[in-house]
C-alpha cells in the first residue's frame, strides 16, 4: 500500500481540562446523539452544514492525494471517506459504481433512526467531501432507503436535479440512474 | 261233533223259546201301561283327569314388513338439446415471431455495479479495502466520469 492509511486515532481529541474537543484541523467539535440530528429538518442551512462538514473530512483525503506520487484507486475513496463516515457514527460506507454512475450505500447501526433529517445531512456531507478533493461542485440525491440503509448518487448538480425530478415522477432509482447514463432518453 | 239231528233241536228250542217271549210281550202291551223300564243305574264314569288343553301358541306378532315408499318414477329425462355447434375458433394468429432484441449499445445495457467497501477495524488505525487498482478506477477517473454524466461541459 503506497498510501497512508486512513488512521482514526487522531481525528478526535478530547480537551478535558478545557472542555473542548477537537479535530486533527483544530477545530472544535460536539458529540451530538444522532436522534437529535435525525430532528434536523431538511433545509437550505442543514445542507450548507453538511456540507461543511464533509469538506472537512474530505480535506484529510485530499492532503493525501496532494502527497501522492500516483494517482490513487477508487478503493482509497472507499477507506478515507468510509473511515470519516464511521469514525463520527454516520454510518458504514460501501461505494457502488454502475457504470460510470457514481453511488454511495450508507447503513447505520441497528439504533439508527431514520429520518429525512439523516439522509439530508449525510446527502450534504458526501457532497461537501466530494468537493474537496477536486474543483467541481457536486449534487448528491437520496436515491432509495431500506430500514438505516441509503443509497445516494452523486454527480454534477444539473444532473442531481434530473434525476431527483425522475424519481418524484415515480420512476425507479436505478432506471433513474441508467436513463441518465442513457442521456436521459426514456 | 254234534250231529245235524241235535243242531236242528237246539235250533227249534230257541225258536220255541223266542215265539215264547213275543206272546209274553203281546199279552203285556195288551193289559195295561207298561211298567216303567228299569233304569239301570247309571255308570259313572271313572274320572278322567282333564288333559290340559295346549296352551295356544302364542301369536307371532311380525311387524308388517315396511312397505317400500312408491319410489317416484324418475321424470323423464328432458330429451338432450342438442347443443349449438361451437362457433370455430378463429385460428389463432400465428404469434410473431420473437424479434430479436436489438443489439444494445454498450451504454444501454444493464451495467455491472462495483462494489467498493472499507472495512474499518475497531481500532481504527489499520483499514483494509477491496477493490481493483486499474487505472480507470483511480479517483479523479470516477469522478471525472461520475461527474460528466448528464452534463455537456468538462468537469
Amino acid at each position: 500500500m503506497s498510501h497512508p492509511a486512513f488512521d482514526a486515532a487522531g481525528l478526535v481529541k478530547f480537551d478535558l481540562g478545557s472542555g473542548t474537543i477537537r479535530s486533527t484541523g483544530e477545530e472544535p467539535l460536539a458529540l451530538i446523539p444522532t436522534d437529535v440530528v435525525s430532528m434536523i429538518e431538511p433545509s437550505e442551512d442543514l445542507d450548507k452544514a453538511a456540507r461543511r462538514w464533509g469538506a472537512l473530512h474530505g480535506g484529510l483525503l485530499a492532503e493525501v492525494l496532494f502527497d501522492a506520487e500516483e494517482p490513487s484507486n477508487v478503493d482509497m475513496l472507499a477507506e478515507y471517506l468510509g473511515g470519516s463516515l464511521t469514525t463520527t457514527g454516520l454510518g458504514r460506507l460501501a461505494i457502488q459504481i454502475r457504470g460510470d454512475a457514481l453511488m454511495f450505500s450508507i447503513t447505520g447501526g441497528e439504533r439508527t433512526a431514520v429520518s429525512p433529517g439523516r439522509r439530508a445531512l449525510l446527502a450534504g456531507f458526501l457532497a461537501g467531501y466530494l468537493e474537496a478533493l477536486g474543483p467541481a461542485a457536486f449534487g448528491v440525491v437520496h436515491l432509495s432507503g431500506e430500514g438505516s440503509n441509503d443509497v445516494f448518487w452523486a454527480g454534477n448538480p444539473d444532473a442531481a436535479r434530473q434525476i431527483q425530478s425522475w424519481l418524484e415522477q415515480g420512476l425507479d432509482p436505478l432506471s433513474a440512474v441508467d436513463r441518465l447514463a442513457q442521456g436521459g432518453d426514456a | 261233533m254234534r250231529t245235524a239231528e241235535e243242531r236242528r233241536n237246539m235250533l227249534e228250542k230257541l225258536l220255541e223259546r223266542v215265539r215264547k217271549n213275543r206272546s209274553e210281550l203281546e199279552q203285556a202291551r195288551l193289559a195295561g201301561p207298561a211298567p216303567e223300564p228299569v233304569v239301570p243305574e247309571p255308570i259313572e264314569p271313572e274320572p278322567v283327569e282333564p288333559v290340559p288343553e295346549p296352551e295356544p301358541e302364542p301369536e307371532i306378532v311380525t311387524e308388517p314388513e315396511p312397505v317400500p315408499e312408491p319410489v317416484p318414477e324418475p321424470e323423464p329425462e328432458p330429451e338432450p338439446v342438442p347443443e349449438p355447434e361451437p362457433e370455430p375458433e378463429p385460428e389463432p394468429e400465428p404469434e410473431p415471431e420473437p424479434v430479436p432484441a436489438p443489439v444494445a449499445k454498450a451504454e444501454e445495457a444493464t451495467p455491472e455495479t462495483r462494489t467498493f467497501e472499507a472495512p474499518v477495524e475497531a481500532s481504527g488505525s489499520v483499514a483494509q479495502v477491496e477493490g481493483e487498482r486499474e487505472k480507470q478506477w483511480t479517483i479523479e477517473a470516477v469522478l471525472n466520469r461520475a461527474w460528466k454524466l448528464g452534463s455537456s461541459g468538462e468537469a
